[in-house]
């Protein structure tokens, strides 16, 4: 019989509170996990577009995105491979902003975010809506890495990190819901992190 | 948590407005290989047994696991492991099936020895034929092949141990 396996010293017995469950804190790490290659995509050419359920459907250039009011986003990720990164901030602008621009109709109930890789996850539209979710590009005073997203991608840190979706090209709003990427292959529909919504079913 | 913001006003409540024109399709990065079980059937977790360790290198050991509920898997797949201490504490990883399907009832996982792994190390520094293990899958469905068309598996380290599962899948298929 094996010894039983036990807290390991460097764990502290007092675990962090800001540690959802079955997740451990990475410290200052940040993984990089991508489905797809990683697109170098410039800002002379990038755009970022909201359409389908709005009022006015609108695409945003670079230099029109850095023109928005800016906001801050300080706390904590979590990604579903069980690491969290604790204490970190992003830069960039809100959605509330972004979606307020076109004017959402009244029908819409949730958008899927696409990226300029191909990507796509869906989202309630209330998981988007009410100062939860940004498109930044900057993490801790920095510009985004490429590796991470760069030159801009979505943050909803609320939910499971592949929510937020890296080269980020635009969000579609919807009527229904509509399975995104890794939704269609096992991975739970919303993905909250504190109910352990890991994969399809949870 | 955040930088007070100035909310764009309120939405007025508008007519319906006539049918939107045709939007462009969203992109995708490839089809769907394989998708969840129908109506998001949850894996549960189970209790495994290990019937076989194998030392492949001093970093690299293989699990040989019987497993009640035999969910069988797609070459590329993985596991959860979970392991509990006795204070409640637990820890989970995802490793990756190393054999080639079957009926999901024997599987082998490969793993990694990482020097500050605190699964990994108890793995490899404990676990003996005999012991149960909480495991739960399979999961994934992208970084799978299912043997039907070419493939170039190009890899290194504990990334060759989805690879395994599809040469051996291959060679089993003939």
């Amino acid at each position: 019989m094996a010894n039983p396996f036990r807290r390991p010293g460097s764990r502290p017995a007092q675990r962090d509170p800001r540690l959802p469950p079955g997740q451990y804190d990475t410290g200052s790490s940040f993984p990089v996990l991508t489905a797809e290659v990683t697109p170098r995509l410039s800002t002379n050419s990038w755009t970022f577009r909201v359409d389908g359920l709005v009022e006015a459907p609108r695409t945003w250039t670079w230099a029109e995105l850095l023109e928005l009011p800016r906001s801050r986003f300080d706390g904590d990720i979590h990604c579903v491979t069980t690491w969290s990164r604790l204490g970190t901030s992003f830069r960039g602008v809100s959605v509330d902003e972004l979606l307020g621009a076109v004017s959402v109709r009244p029908a819409a109930t949730h958008v899927v975010a696409w990226s300029h890789s191909g990507y796509t996850t869906n989202l309630p539209l209330a998981d988007v809506t009410g100062g939860k979710a940004w498109v930044v590009w900057e993490h801790e005073g920095k510009p985004l890495p490429v590796e991470h997203g760069g030159p801009a991608r979505l943050l909803v840190p609320h939910l499971y990190f592949w929510k937020s979706a890296k080269w980020v090209g635009g969000l579609r709003v919807l009527d229904h819901d509509e399975p995104g990427f890794w939704e269609t292959r096992g991975y739970h529909d919303r993905g909250d992190p504190w109910l352990e919504q890991r994969y399809s079913g949870d | 948590m955040t930088e007070p913001l100035d909310r764009p006003p309120p939405l007025l409540e508008l007519p319906e407005l006539p049918e939107l024109p045709e939007l462009p399709e969203l992109p995708a990065l490839g089809p769907v290989t394989r998708r969840p079980p129908a109506g998001g059937a949850r894996r549960e977790w189970q209790l495994a047994t290990v019937v076989a360790v194998r030392r492949e290198t001093p970093r690299m050991s293989t699990f040989r696991l019987h497993c009640p509920a035999g969910h069988p898997h797609v070459p590329g797949q993985h596991m959860m492991v979970r392991l509990r201490a006795p204070d409640g504490y637990s820890a989970s990883r995802s490793y990756s099936i190393a054999s080639a399907p079957g009926d999901g009832r024997e599987i082998e996982l490969m793993v990694e020895r990482l020097d500050d792994g605190e699964v990994s190390a108890y793995l490899h520094d404990e676990l003996r034929v005999g012991d149960q293990l909480e495991v739960r899958g399979p999961f994934g469905g992208w970084f799978v092949w299912s043997g039907r068309e070419p493939a170039l598996l190009v890899g290194g380290g504990s990334g060759v141990v989805p690879l395994m599962s599809m040469l051996r899948h291959h060679r089993a298929a003939g």
